[in-house]
């Protein structure tokens, strides 16, 4: 158990670290940040001066060996835009962004599960076929395309919510409802088509031999063993979270994780984004890890092996 | 003594487009307490058909009950709702299914899949007096360790092993019916027939009927007193196992007992019946079994043998025994 857990936790840091360098390297080769820090008109000198006082102007390799002896000693970074550390400003974007992802999280987990289950059970009812249609929708409509078009009719028509920013509860319903409507179609249909393969299967029936109510044979049997792709899906999503959605908060003007992340980027704040990206890469390899120990919680068979 | 179910003209059809197919045609059978009868035929003639459709078990998505009546315990168990069906299904009536490993949940220990037994039917027992009522049952069902074996996952135990839970399940509330589908096929020979045995003296204990579904004629010889030969969803022939063996009435069982006794003692070819069992759309206007028989006469292209009672009370559906039809 011990070799098994340092292993995973190796893989992990090798993942990451390999997301980072290449971010790193990649990144370095999109131009020059001096273009956006300083103004068209500034002479080359200023140019020079700015990219030494930034180490810009080391090889590429010396500033990728400073960089990583830095994280090492857990220094980060500071933004080129903002003078500030770049932990202090993931600080601050990290809670609003976590703030829209667990509801979001929450409504797409627990309706899609409950949608699909109904429709399993119920399948070729108007309710599944509702379902499924819309779950079509949700999978091919760009979250971009909803957006706007949520603004459209709730704020410019309807004027029942802001059409973006931070704040209030009433800030957080469109993009929460739009963040929750993609994954929420893809556990709705996976839950379905999971379920539907254990209700046909032998096993199902000896259970409902025994004499077994619906409920019990529906929540405790199928539902539970139809959970393990559902879970794959959810982890996903989870790990998704921390990183945030570039596009959701670009279109709500949402200040989290995701628009620091698209900012620093178009700006080639470097700093910004490297860390932007060692934290989601980050999560998503923990959540990985953590839904791959949980499959072992739900199935006595992946836990002896 | 007594009769525990009555079986009257079921019929269970595949509903696809066009004309249903009759899998169980207008098939009746009678089952008497301690009794043991044997639905033998080919794969594909309706024996597990039947036999699920008793409890309801068909799967509804394609399958209809379509006529008949099933008389058990002086109730028509096709008119019963869904939940009065329940309270029957596991209790009065339970099943022993053909693979052991996909009838049990892979996710649950024995003692939580054991103890859900009770739980659906409404019986109540300390943690501790059902352990110890668990443990004694898998001591009758000849598990060793049984107090470990509670805590264990199906996947832990050999497939004869798992049998024997479902056997131990299957009579922990004493029913009136075991149906058997082909409770062996899925183990290997030394342990089928200690499963066998194994049911077959519970069974005995219990005085429960029994309805043993195989395509084994080795079984159907050492543990049934009745037999009934399906093909292609009819009852063919139905006889006394003595009867059955030392003479067959229907060409169809001849040719069943030649191809098992051609088996064990085979040093040439194998016998086989020429043809597989074919389906059949809509109303039928011939022998179903003509096609492959030795013995068909011009008459069975044309029309339909009804179930002929011989004077021995044996049943078979054969126009050569028209004559023998004993008087009623």
């Amino acid at each position: 158990m011990l070799i098994y857990s340092l292993k995973k936790i190796l893989r992990m840091v090798c993942t990451v670290f390999f997301v980072i360098s290449v971010v790193f390297i990649f990144s370095r080769l999109t131009g020059d940040p001096t273009l956006y820090l300083l103004s068209d008109d500034a002479p080359l000198s200023a140019r020079i001066e700015l990219r030494e006082q930034l180490g810009l102007d080391r090889p590429i390799m010396e500033q990728y060996s400073s960089y990583i002896s830095g994280l090492t000693r857990g220094d980060m970074g500071t933004s080129f835009a903002f003078q500030k550390p770049v932990v202090d400003l993931y600080a601050e974007a990290l809670p609003k962004t976590i703030q829209l992802g667990i509801p979001a999280l929450i409504i797409s987990v627990m309706a899609g599960v409950f949608l699909g289950v109904v429709s399993a059970v119920k399948k070729d009812s108007a309710l599944d076929r509702i379902t499924m249609v819309s779950s079509v929708v949700g999978y091919t409509i760009p979250q971009f395309v909803l957006g706007i078009i949520m603004i459209y009719v709730f704020s410019l028509k309807l004027k029942l919510f802001p059409s973006g920013g931070y704040g209030t509860i009433r800030h957080l319903i469109m993009p929460v409802l739009v963040s929750c409507f993609g994954p929420l179609a893809k556990v709705s249909r996976l839950t379905r088509s999971s379920m539907l393969e254990v209700i046909n299967s032998d096993f199902l029936r000896a259970i409902k031999a025994k004499g077994a109510s619906k409920h019990a044979l529906v929540f405790r049997h199928a539902l539970r063993n139809s959970l393990i792709p559902v879970l794959t899906i959810v982890g996903m999503e989870v790990g998704g979270i921390i990183g945030g959605s570039a596009i959701i908060e670009s279109v709500f003007a949402w200040p989290g994780v995701g628009r620091l992340i698209t900012e620093s980027a178009i700006q080639r704040d470097f700093p910004v984004l490297q860390y932007g990206i060692l934290i989601s890469a980050a999560a998503v390899t923990i959540t990985n890890t953590l839904v791959d120990l949980s499959y072992a919680y739900i199935d006595p068979r992946i836990r002896e092996s | 003594m007594g009769e525990i179910i009555a079986i009257k003209d079921l019929q269970t059809c595949y509903v696809d487009q066009g004309n249903p197919i009759a899998a169980v045609d207008r098939v009746s059978l009678t089952l008497n307490a301690g009794e043991t009868v044997a639905v033998v035929g080919e794969s594909g003639c309706g024996k597990s058909t039947l036999a699920k459709s008793i409890i309801r078990l068909h799967n509804e998505s394609y399958t209809r009950i379509t006529e008949g009546s099933i008389c058990f315990e002086g109730r028509d168990l096709l008119t019963l709702t869904e939940s009065e069906l329940r309270q029957i299904r596991g209790n009065q009536i339970t099943m022993i299914f053909q693979n052991p490993l996909s009838a049990l949940d892979p996710l649950f220990t024995i003692r939580q899949q054991m103890s859900e037994m009770f739980e659906f039917h409404g019986i109540k027992l300390k943690p501790k007096e059902r352990d110890a009522f668990l443990t004694e049952l898998l001591k009758k069902v000849q598990i060793s360790s049984p107090k470990e074996r509670l805590s264990a996952y199906p996947h832990q135990l050999s497939g004869g092993m798992q049998q024997r839970i479902l056997i131990a399940m299957a009579i922990v509330l004493k029913p009136r019916l075991i149906i058997a589908d082909e409770p062996t096929t899925a183990l290997d020979v030394t342990t089928q027939a200690q499963i066998l045995y194994l049911l077959h003296c519970l069974q005995q204990e219990l005085q429960s009927g029994m309805l043993l579904i195989t395509h084994d004629l080795g079984i159907v010889s050492q543990y049934s007193d009745r037999v009934c030969v399906m093909y292609a969803g009819v009852v063919m022939e139905e006889a006394a196992t003595e009867k059955i063996f030392a003479d067959p009435a229907h060409p169809y069982t001849q040719a069943l007992l030649k191809v098992a006794m051609s088996l064990p003692y085979s040093t040439g070819e194998l016998y086989s019946i020429p043809g597989s069992v074919r389906k059949f759309r809509g109303p039928v206007q011939q022998c179903r079994f003509c096609e492959r028989c030795a013995k068909a006469l011009p008459r069975c292209r044309e029309e339909e043998p009804p179930l002929f009672k011989l004077a021995d009370g044996s049943k078979v559906r054969c126009w050569l025994y028209e004559r023998e039809t004993a008087n009623d």
